[in-house]
């Protein structure tokens, strides 16, 4: 059993606990193409990472991550830079509001709470969303109907917004407010609760901003990327949560992962897959649920109130 | 051979008479004295032995780093447990382990006076002493602060004391988890009778070491420099395993 001491998290860790649990979420990665964040953060709690710790060092593990993803669907055309530049200018904002955001709450003592209350919400929604529309496919492959496509110019408010911008990669005209609208909220996300913001921002592009689903997932890569580095240096800077030792021990059972899960998703059809994301999504949102609600072992707890 | 029976009882006092000794005396060590946490640190056990007059009563305290710290109750609000009014303590110590010859409640009428002119009165209240000893306020932080510290086995209330009460040697062993605070520790011993007490001092330092302790320095005194290291560094590995894996 070897134990790996953590530098700035400040405890031990077993080595091959940590790289299976990067292994696990890189599987499901590679398998549902999502960053796998909302898994991460509260495993490593789990196993005793300090919250605060948990979020920053994973914020430089998915910037590896998401580069890979990005070079990868660079190469196949399905990169909108464009659309990506709108969403990483609401990126930026957003996660430097969500860092600020994130020091506040560390010094009201109140993050633990804020990040709990925040999956749960949504990983419940996006949980049930995503199990609603898996069941109604499944049901309608089951009676050989199409799946209807997602009307890309008819939705006639975003047609209203100011700023139309059109966008030739993704075949699409919106206000470029809708992008850096998303952006901000992505990126306040990804800040104060460690995650790339994947299970929101895919769904999003294709039913509010209209784009075709092949260039969703690595646009979205493209902007997380940015996001990832950016409250890296902003966690590493102002709070001093991010531990190397930690995120490179991530990112090596990551990269095994995430091959494993691709070539199992393959063998999958796409509504089997939401199905199963939206069933560990929804498991994962039961058990903090459960922990909110259910009397603690012990009645007193310890203030987070600052970074390392 | 009567000489030889009663030997227990005259060698000690032979002994006092050939090698003079002051009135009272006490040793306590630590070995090590300098516990690194490297990479692969998981804990380490500590041995602290010592002597103090034959007889005498001991009382030996392990104190870890000492910082404030905020505790906090929690409480049910709208089917939520959430945290209420936090309390602030001052000088919390982040290790506690306690051994004595005797139980804590026999000891430390003895002692409480010496300890508060060793300059360790905050360290009477993480003790545990009955509530009419230290007049513990409701809620008592101080209990639950220690009760959260044992859970992470970071306070060790009744560790096992190897104690000759006739030579007057005693050890003990004290395993520091691998989430004991880094800082420097006080191994105190209390010993000697209520109107003469005496307490010995020694140190024992937890510090990072090596890879930790580098980048430990960089996260705290240059987290700019940390910072774009820890991003160009993860960027490094995402571009590798890229176009490694998208090789046509």
């Amino acid at each position: 059993m070897i134990h790996i001491y953590l530098p700035i998290a400040e405890v031990s860790v077993n080595l091959f606990l940590l790289l299976a649990i990067g292994g696990g979420v890189g599987f499901l990665s590679g398998l549902f193409g999502v960053g796998g964040g909302f898994l991460l953060t509260p495993l490593l709690i789990f196993i005793g990472i300090p919250p605060a710790i948990a979020v920053g060092s994973e914020a430089n593990q998915l910037a590896a991550a998401s580069l890979s993803g990005v070079i990868a669907h660079w190469r196949g055309g399905r990169v909108d830079l464009r659309m990506g530049i709108m969403l990483l200018v609401g990126g930026l904002i957003g996660s430097t509001l969500g860092v600020s955001l994130f020091a506040w709450l560390m010094a009201s003592g109140q993050i633990d709470l804020v990040i709990k209350l925040l999956y749960v919400v949504l990983l419940g929604l996006i949980g049930l969303m995503m199990m609603v529309e898996s069941i109604r496919a499944n049901l309608k492959s089951r009676r050989n109907e199409p799946s209807p496509e997602v009307p890309a110019d008819t939705n006639t408010w975003r047609q209203q917004l100011p700023w139309q911008m059109h966008f030739p990669t993704s075949e699409v005209t919106i206000s470029a407010f809708l992008p850096i609208g998303l952006g901000i909220l992505v990126g306040i996300l990804a800040a104060v609760m460690g995650i790339g913001g994947g299970f929101i921002m895919v769904p999003a592009m294709i039913y509010v901003l209209g784009m075709p689903t092949a260039i969703v997932v690595g646009t979205s890569l493209f902007q997380i990327l940015f996001v990832a580095s950016n409250v890296t240096l902003q966690q590493a800077i102002r709070v001093q949560t991010v531990d190397v030792v930690l995120a490179l021990l991530l990112m090596l059972g990551s990269v095994i992962g995430v091959q494993i899960g691709a070539r199992a998703g393959a063998k999958l059809r796409g509504e089997e897959l939401r199905f199963l994301l939206a069933f560990i999504v929804l498991i994962v949102c039961g058990w903090m649920i459960f922990n909110l609600t259910s009397r603690p072992d012990f009645l007193f707890t310890l203030v987070t109130t600052g970074g390392h | 051979m009567r000489l030889f029976s009663l030997n227990p009882l005259i060698i000690p006092l032979l002994i006092g008479v050939l090698i003079p000794l002051p009135a009272s005396a006490a040793a306590v060590s630590a070995q090590p004295d300098q516990v690194k946490a490297g990479l692969f640190f998981n804990g380490e056990t500590v041995t602290v032995s010592g002597q103090r007059d034959p007889g005498q009563p001991l009382l030996l305290l392990v104190i870890g780093p000492q910082r404030t710290q905020q505790i906090a109750p929690l409480g049910k609000h709208n089917g939520i447990w959430v945290e209420e009014d936090a309390h602030t303590l001052a000088q919390a110590p982040g290790f506690l382990a306690i051994a004595g010859s005797q139980p804590l409640p026999e000891l430390m009428p003895l002692f409480n006076d010496a300890l508060t002119a060793a300059g360790l009165t905050s360290i009477l209240d993480y003790l545990r002493l009955p509530p009419e000893t230290n007049h513990a306020p409701t809620p008592n932080w101080y209990h639950a602060y220690t009760s959260l510290l044992e859970r992470q086995s970071l306070f060790l209330p009744g560790v096992a004391l190897q104690d000759n009460p006739d030579s007057g040697t005693f050890s003990t062993t004290i395993r520091l988890p691998s989430n004991a605070p880094p800082g420097r520790y006080q191994v105190v011993a209390l010993t000697g009778a209520s109107d003469q007490p005496l307490i010995v001092t020694t140190h024992l330092n937890l510090i990072k070491s090596g890879i930790t302790s580098r980048l430990e320095g960089a996260a705290l005194h240059q987290p700019v420099v940390y910072g774009i290291s820890a991003l160009l560094f993860a960027l490094l590995v995402g571009w590798v395993i890229g176009v490694l894996l998208n090789r046509r």
